[in-house]
């Protein structure tokens, strides 16, 4: 009982700060998306005016279904290359450290030198490609963030550059704790390496790789940095992302009440996300 | 005894001291503006020309200048929480609207009588634009406008004169791309804002000046063919690939790269604003090739060429200042020399601070600035007084119309929206917000 004040008392402080930076003003989001407010003077309620106006507004939905596909290519690309390369680096004896460290290294590095270093690369006019043509390869000068076919893709795939280093460490470790014995019995079974891995490595690493899965998925409905930083959303909202729409919604055409709703919108889905990862844990997933 | 004399003296000396300081204390009042992002050289000039010269003329003043990145977003944070800086720097006039309907600036008029300086010195319609419902919140800080930028040494070599009309623009953009140059060198990555520079452009050299002040004092409206026409127009040279050489290359050059290309003879001519200048400067002077501007030419015939007119950074005082008073005097300190405002013009490149006045002959004297340069200012002066102006967008449309314009021209560029759809959304969206715009609109020649 004694234990459980205790708790408690250290656990006041945080409570006290989460309500401050996080219930309060998340509070004031819910106010102000059934509102009018600019972002200054007073605001008029408008009852779901906002709300109204997400499922009618191109942009919003463009930007919805641009978050889904950045999903979806997280849940894949890196997640395959990160499975890869743990698995790769599993069977080094030597060296292991090294190539961790180096995989890791993207991920430390703030998004804005990151999305500037890709951005200098694959530029039309000073970037790698020219350079090539310059030297007298003729290859097409493709402008990776103004072909708005591929520039979603572009801007995901310098995102996950830095992110799977993350994912093969993660994975790395969880490899590390699917005992030796497993894979002894595996092969003395006869299981060839596709079979080993399916099922001795993946239920293995299942925990994590659930885990990793859900926090791409809410991750994927919170992405802005690199986004905003490379394209702000266009061409002609071609990379735009809820994220990036609800701050310009918010700072560029000073509509805080629509941009609350979007915002809502976002938690909406990530809280989908969240029940979904609670429905997969009580299912007996020790995530 | 001899102890107790020496504490009664140190009493007593304290005393006195204490007395004395009291006597030649003077209240201190501080004083802090935000400004825009600057470079370090700017920087040193507003310092020692502007804050250190203020506060060595003033011993009863503190005034502090600090340096805000993304000022905006910065300071309507900090009025909506009652708190910022005494003066509150805005874009212009349409940011100014809010700060005003929310009470968040005081009017001005209280201290006009104590300024050193005449508002008859100034141009009237950028002191006019401060104005709302006949009280001055704001005063202009700089004054800019679109002009035509092209590249001599390239004309030059191919024989070509800067056009005057828009037959003599058309030949010139064709025979641009057939050399494989670019006529209007410019791209708008990352910074969309770029749109408004051309729909401005071609909405006052299409539609002309007088047909702009009718639509923005609603007496005609968005469906007005030459409004619609000059849209149209807009839209055609991008299809043609005179802007920026292809609508995807428009998407994937930024400004300072079209600014590298420019002064490398890459492309021929663009259209942008008087800000500018320093960019001409630095990156002509690192190719050797020679720049020059012109007036933007008129597309129609019955139109006059003209300069659109614009606030490019509006000053008040912050209804939450605790100095009011001091902070009137640091405005006064801005304007009422017009030696020192144009050292400081001269220290910024005449890119900014450039104020909406006359500096005459003493002043102009004092600074060693581009003949170009002065050239514009010149004829801007002129034409100021004559009621030749045209207007820019993003000084004289209300906030959400003019974002509209030119963040859904993206959509109209990149096919996602036909150039109808996008117009149709203009006469409703601006039906809402012109009700509620209480700046005065200057009246060109024209209509008067």
């Amino acid at each position: 009982m004694r234990n459980d004040r205790n708790g408690w008392v250290f656990l006041i402080p945080i409570i006290a700060i989460d309500c401050f930076v996080i219930l309060i003003p998340a509070l004031w989001s819910v106010f102000y998306s059934f509102t009018d407010w600019s972002g200054i003077g007073t605001a008029d309620f408008i009852g779901l005016g906002n709300y109204a106006k997400l499922l009618t507004d191109r942009i919003y939905i463009l930007a919805l279904l641009n978050n889904v596909k950045w999903m979806i290519f997280f849940v894949t690309v890196p997640v395959f290359i990160g499975l890869l390369l743990s698995r790769v680096l599993m069977s080094l004896t030597k060296g292991q450290m090294i190539f961790r460290v180096i995989f890791f290294v993207p991920y430390i590095l703030p998004s804005i030198v990151n999305a500037h270093l890709w951005k200098n690369i694959l530029s039309p006019t000073f970037g790698v490609l020219p350079w090539l043509n310059s030297i007298g390869l003729n290859l097409p000068n493709v402008k990776f963030f103004a072909n708005r076919e591929i520039v979603l893709f572009t801007i995901a795939s310098i995102d996950s550059w830095r992110f799977w280093g993350f994912l093969v460490v993660l994975y790395l470790a969880s490899l590390q704790n699917i005992p030796k014995d497993f894979y002894e019995v595996a092969s003395l079974e006869g299981a060839n390496r596709w079979q080993e891995f399916l099922h001795v490595t993946i239920p293995g690493m299942l925990p994590t790789l659930l885990f990793t899965l859900i926090m791409i998925v809410i991750w994927s409905f919170l992405a802005f940095d690199y986004v905003y930083i490379l394209t702000q959303g266009g061409p002609a909202h071609a990379s735009e992302l809820l994220g990036t729409l609800a701050y310009k919604t918010a700072f560029d055409r000073y509509e805080m009440g629509y941009a609350s709703a979007i915002s809502i919108s976002m938690s909406f889905f990530c809280i989908i996300s969240l029940l979904v990862f609670h429905r997969i844990k009580k299912s007996g997933y020790h995530v | 005894m001899n102890k107790m004399l020496k504490v009664m003296l140190i009493g007593i000396s304290v005393y006195f001291s204490a007395c004395q300081a009291d006597d030649s204390a003077v209240e201190v009042q501080s004083v802090v503006m935000w400004e825009d992002e600057k470079a370090e050289a700017s920087r040193q000039v507003l310092q020692t020309v502007f804050v250190d010269s203020f506060n060595q003329a003033h011993p009863d003043i503190d005034l502090e200048l600090i340096i805000q990145e993304d000022i905006v977003r910065v300071t309507r944070t900090a009025l909506q929480a009652k708190s910022g800086p005494d003066i509150v720097y805005t874009k212009g006039p349409a940011y100014v609207h809010d700060y005003v309907n929310a009470g968040f600036i005081q009017p001005l008029d209280p201290y006009l009588d104590d300024f050193g300086f005449d508002i008859s010195d100034f141009y009237s319609w950028a002191f006019d634009l401060g104005r709302y419902d006949d009280q001055l919140y704001t005063l202009p800080l700089t004054f800019e406008s679109l002009i035509l930028w092209y590249n001599t040494t390239l004309f030059e070599e191919h024989g070509w004169t800067p056009p005057s009309n828009r037959v003599e623009l058309e030949a010139l953009c064709a025979a641009m791309t057939a050399k494989d140059i670019v006529p209007f060198i410019i791209g708008n990555a990352i910074y969309t804002n770029v749109n408004e520079w051309y729909i401005s452009a071609f909405l006052n050299a299409y539609a002309g000046p007088e047909k702009m002040y009718d639509l923005l004092t609603g007496a005609t409206n968005w469906t007005d063919p030459t409004i619609m026409e000059a849209i149209d127009l807009l839209v055609e040279y991008f299809q043609n690939g005179w802007i920026g050489g292809s609508i995807e290359d428009y998407f994937s050059l930024g400004y300072d790269d079209s600014w590298l290309l420019f002064s490398d003879g890459k492309g021929a001519m663009k259209i942008s604003g008087t800000w500018a200048f320093d960019n001409a400067r630095v990156n002509f002077e690192a190719t050797d090739q020679e720049w020059d501007w012109v007036k933007i030419p008129a597309l129609r015939d019955g139109v006059r060429s003209v300069f659109p007119m614009a606030v490019g950074a509006s000053i008040g005082i912050n209804e939450y200042s605790e100095n009011p008073a001091a902070a009137a005097k640091v405005i006064d300190w801005i304007y009422n020399d017009p030696i020192r405002s144009a050292k400081i013009m001269e220290g910024l490149d005449g890119a900014e601070w450039v104020l909406p006045r006359s500096f005459g002959h003493e002043a102009m004297d004092q600074i060693a600035m581009d003949q170009r340069w002065e050239r514009f200012i010149l004829d801007f002066s002129n034409d100021s007084t004559d009621a030749m102006f045209g207007y820019a967008s993003w000084t004289f449309l209300p906030a959400k119309t003019n974002s509209y314009l030119y963040e859904a021209f993206d959509s109209v560029l990149g096919g996602d929206v036909s150039v109808q759809a996008y117009r149709l959304n203009l006469p409703a969206l601006y039906a809402d917000e012109v009700s509620d715009l209480r700046i005065s609109i200057p009246v060109p020649s024209g209509r008067r």
